[in-house]
């Protein structure tokens, strides 16, 4: 006969205490209301789940009810509840010397109300440095952050809850700091090394592509006309670029070493937008980069680019112009940039500089919209319209005065072929 | 309350506790597991097996490129069956943890002790062996912070650990201040590429001269050889460091760590991700977390789906290890019917270094339902045997 399963659950250490103490008797009975008709003699088993997401079982049979038992409930005899109720008190007692419920609970609200305002704050103000830190500066802030954040410093109180709100923040605090360190790396002045960063010409440094780290020496530029944009991905390059699959394993005919290793056939049901990479929800940063190139390593980074041309100013500037010239910002350089690479058909080198450019200028809504226009170069060059569609009028709604997207939504609608030209043109 | 330290080994299995608050090793068994008519045997019954009912250095197997496997390496043949390396692996280490528990009471914590590089899922294994074992909470660090917390002694210090084991020589470069040990360097080799040396190569990965280091130290088993020891160190400018019993220091400063979960942390320790992620859909298979990304973080990335009327998206996540190796395949369930379905996908490193997926709904921001198809590790039924196998050992 199958066991009938009887829950107790304790979301607190004093209730499991008070089960312990005021509801369990020390001969291991135990009256409670059950869900079901009562059979003297039908085996159940009681679980018993702790604060710390423990559930104890404790096997057991229904008894003969005694005088001073409830009528509408039954009673359950369970073995070996003396062993358990040891154990039992044992964990509560060392919940409390761990700080007890109370305390678990002030500071999983404490860090929770602590992950709120970091959320809202710019990079250095999470690590509480200056805007432009020096290395020893950034270092010992994050240091200083990590010690108090870092999901070991919270292990003592056991709790899964206070371990991701810990871990959230340690996601938080770390990328705001390799935001500052990729732009002091940038800067030339040092390279990053592990977890660390380090000044540049203490030691001859070579990159090794082996199965360590790679020491990425940050090399002044190609050219001094490339605008572009240092990312966490152009300083330490992925082993793996492109849009093809690496080696598959179907077809395996021996064994896999690891369960289910062989995966099922192809996927089919997905595209991957690429160009819509999000790498990070945007850190609101008060930082103003003027950040120079980055090493142009790897296959995925876009091809070194023609000058830009000078803006010339029109002798006579019309009122479009400048409208125009009253959209300008600080994010000017990286759209030129965007454009050239669209221009030239590179769809994947302008969406990356559009993506990273769009989170150091989150406001910027012409980076928005390119963002989008990349997206849809993507898909013209997969042939597909309606995504394509679906892109331009994404940018669109991000910058309802780009004058290019309702070119091409309006060449779109007519019907016109989906190629990677039909943008290439648009924005040359 | 006990913490535990644990370490698998290529040649023992070793777990450590905490005694009157200095760890002390308390299990030490073979890192060798037999069969014999289908039951397994580890430690003393070991015994009982013939050479073909048994396999010796279990974690150089669990170590071995998954993707090997895949490509034509079959598993071990154990007692005329091939069994999967991360079971024998999990089953092992169940071993040792029982064993302590029963010599030590219930368990609170452990943290085991694994190399920089170990794959996702074998940390994973690890951790769900661990856990099937009746310990609540688990933490996995690498083996030189590990180390570097015994030898460091919370004293301010930048050391080269050049770990020199039975099958590899790994050398990393530890930073510890301040009640934090983060790597800075790390590289590794076969222990018989004698033109290699893997600790240069981690000198040259922190940017750091050797005068820059505050200690050299030799540790693991090939410590004993003091001829190698002193040659190893001699590069460095720095003498062969005594370190009592530099074999277990790993799993001792594995214990010391423990203490984190009933007390202020001895340190917290910072790891870099190496390998990294990529995430496949439809047809191709795009960078989602770079290596040298330091430990937990996530990423985000935007999928559509090919048709309006499906209602979900098939992905795949791979380590960019070389060749790249498969974690698992995944469904996203419940998208919207109709033009403009896109889900965010984020992939989320913990601070084990072991993903997770979750799904959201760019347009409304409300959670997907990401189903595994395919998980790589130990599934329900291995997890269920294990525990299974933990209560007949009590």
């Amino acid at each position: 006969m199958t066991p009938r399963l009887l829950r107790v659950r304790c979301t607190r250490w004093d209730q499991v205490d008070a089960f312990l103490h005021k509801k369990l008797r020390a001969d291991g009975r135990l009256s409670m209301k059950v869900p079901f008709v009562a059979e003297p003699g039908a085996p159940v088993t009681l679980a018993i789940e702790l604060p710390n997401q423990i559930v104890v079982a404790l096997d057991g049979v229904v008894g003969a009810p005694a005088q001073r038992d409830r009528p509408d409930a039954a009673v359950v005899v369970l073995a070996g509840a003396k062993a358990a109720i040891e154990r039992l008190s044992a964990m509560v007692a060392d919940a409390r010397v761990g700080g007890g419920d109370g305390d678990l609970s002030a500071t999983l609200a404490a860090r929770e109300a602590e992950l709120r305002r970091l959320r809202q704050q710019a990079a250095h103000e999470v690590l509480g440095c200056s805007r432009g830190p020096t290395l020893e500066e950034l270092r010992a802030a994050w240091r200083q952050r990590v010690r108090r954040e870092h999901p070991d410093a919270v292990a003592r109180f056991r709790s899964a809850a206070l371990r991701l709100t810990a871990e959230e923040t340690m996601i938080h605090v770390t990328r705001a700091y390799e935001r500052l360190r990729t732009t002091v790396c940038a800067d030339h002045r040092a390279v990053i090394a592990g977890t660390s960063v380090r000044t540049i010409g203490a030691l001859a440094i070579e990159s090794h592509a082996g199965d360590g780290f790679d020491v990425v020496p940050l090399t002044p530029p190609v050219d001094d006309s490339v605008e572009a944009i240092p990312t966490r991905g152009a300083t330490t390059p992925p082993p793996i670029r492109g849009a093809t699959m690496p080696p598959s394993p179907r077809g395996a005919t021996t064994p896999p070493p690891i369960r289910g290793a062989t995966m099922p056939p192809p996927l089919a049901s997905s595209i991957d937008v690429t160009g819509l990479s999000l790498p990070a929800p945007p850190t609101p940063l008060a930082l103003e980069l003027d950040l120079p190139p980055p090493p142009r390593t790897g296959a995925t980074l876009p091809p070194p680019v023609r000058p830009a041309a000078a803006p010339t100013a029109a002798p006579t500037a019309t009122i479009e112009q400048s409208l125009r010239q009253a959209r300008s910002g600080p994010g000017d350089r990286f759209v030129r940039a965007i454009r050239e690479r669209l221009a030239d058909g590179d769809h994947a080198g302008a969406s990356q500089i559009a993506t990273a450019a769009s989170q150091v200028y989150p406001k910027d809504r012409r980076l928005a919209a390119l963002v989008e226009i990349a997206r849809a170069q993507a898909a013209c060059a997969a042939g597909d319209r309606d995504l394509a569609v679906r892109a331009v009028q994404a940018a669109l709604a991000a910058d309802a005065d780009a004058d290019e997207a309702h070119r091409l939504l309006g060449s779109l609608e007519l019907g016109v072929p989906v190629t990677v030209a039909l943008i290439s043109e648009a924005y040359r | 309350m006990t913490v535990l330290g644990i370490e698998l080994g290529a040649a023992w299995l070793r777990v450590a506790t905490l005694v009157d608050g200095q760890p002390r090793v308390v299990a030490q068994l073979p890192a060798a597991i037999g069969f014999v008519d289908g039951a397994r045997r580890t430690d003393a019954a070991l015994a009982a097996c013939r050479p073909d009912q048994r396999l010796d250095a279990v974690a150089d197997w669990l170590a071995r490129p998954a993707a090997d496997g895949v490509a034509g390496v079959a598993w071990p043949v154990v007692d005329g069956v091939a069994r999967s390396p991360v079971e024998l692996a999990a089953h092992l280490v169940r071993a040792g943890v029982v064993a302590a528990i029963a010599a030590h009471g219930p368990v609170v914590g452990a943290v085991v002790a694994v190399p920089l590089d170990l794959g996702a899922l074998e940390r994973r294994v690890l951790r769900d062996a661990v856990l099937a074992a009746g310990v609540p909470m688990v933490r996995l660090v690498a083996s030189a912070s590990a180390a570097a917390v015994v030898i460091a002694d919370q004293r301010p210090a930048r050391l080269l650990l050049i770990d020199r084991g039975a099958r590899a020589t790994r050398a990393t470069v530890v930073e510890s201040i301040d009640g934090m040990i983060d790597v800075v360097g790390y590289a590794a080799a076969p222990a018989d590429a004698r033109d290699d040396d893997p600790a240069a190569r981690a000198l040259a990965a922190a940017a750091i001269d050797p005068a820059g280091l505050s200690d050299a130290v030799v540790i693991g088993g090939g410590a004993a050889d003091r001829a190698l020891t002193a040659r190893l160190l001699t590069p460095y400018g720095h003498a062969a460091h005594p370190v009592d019993d530099p074999a277990t220091v790993a799993v001792r400063g594995a214990a010391r760590l423990a203490r984190m979960f009933v007390d202020e942390p001895a340190a917290v320790t910072v790891d870099v991700i190496t390998p990294g992620f990529s995430l496949g859909a439809g047809s191709a298979l795009t960078p989602m977390i770079p290596a040298g990304a330091i430990a937990p973080t996530r990423e985000v990335r935007l999928i559509a789906r090919d048709r309006a009327d499906r209602l979900t998206i098939d992905l795949e996540l791979w380590e960019d290890s070389a060749p790249p190796r498969p974690y698992g395949r995944y469904r996203i369930a419940g998208l919207p019917p109709g033009n403009g379905a896109i889900a965010a996908c984020e992939v989320t490193i913990d601070v084990d270094r072991i993903p997770r997926i979750d799904a959201s709904d760019l347009v409304n921001g409300g959670a997907l339902a990401v189903e595994p198809v395919v998980e790589v590790g130990l599934g329900p039924d291995e997890l269920a045997e294990l525990r299974a196998a933990v209560c007949e050992d009590r």
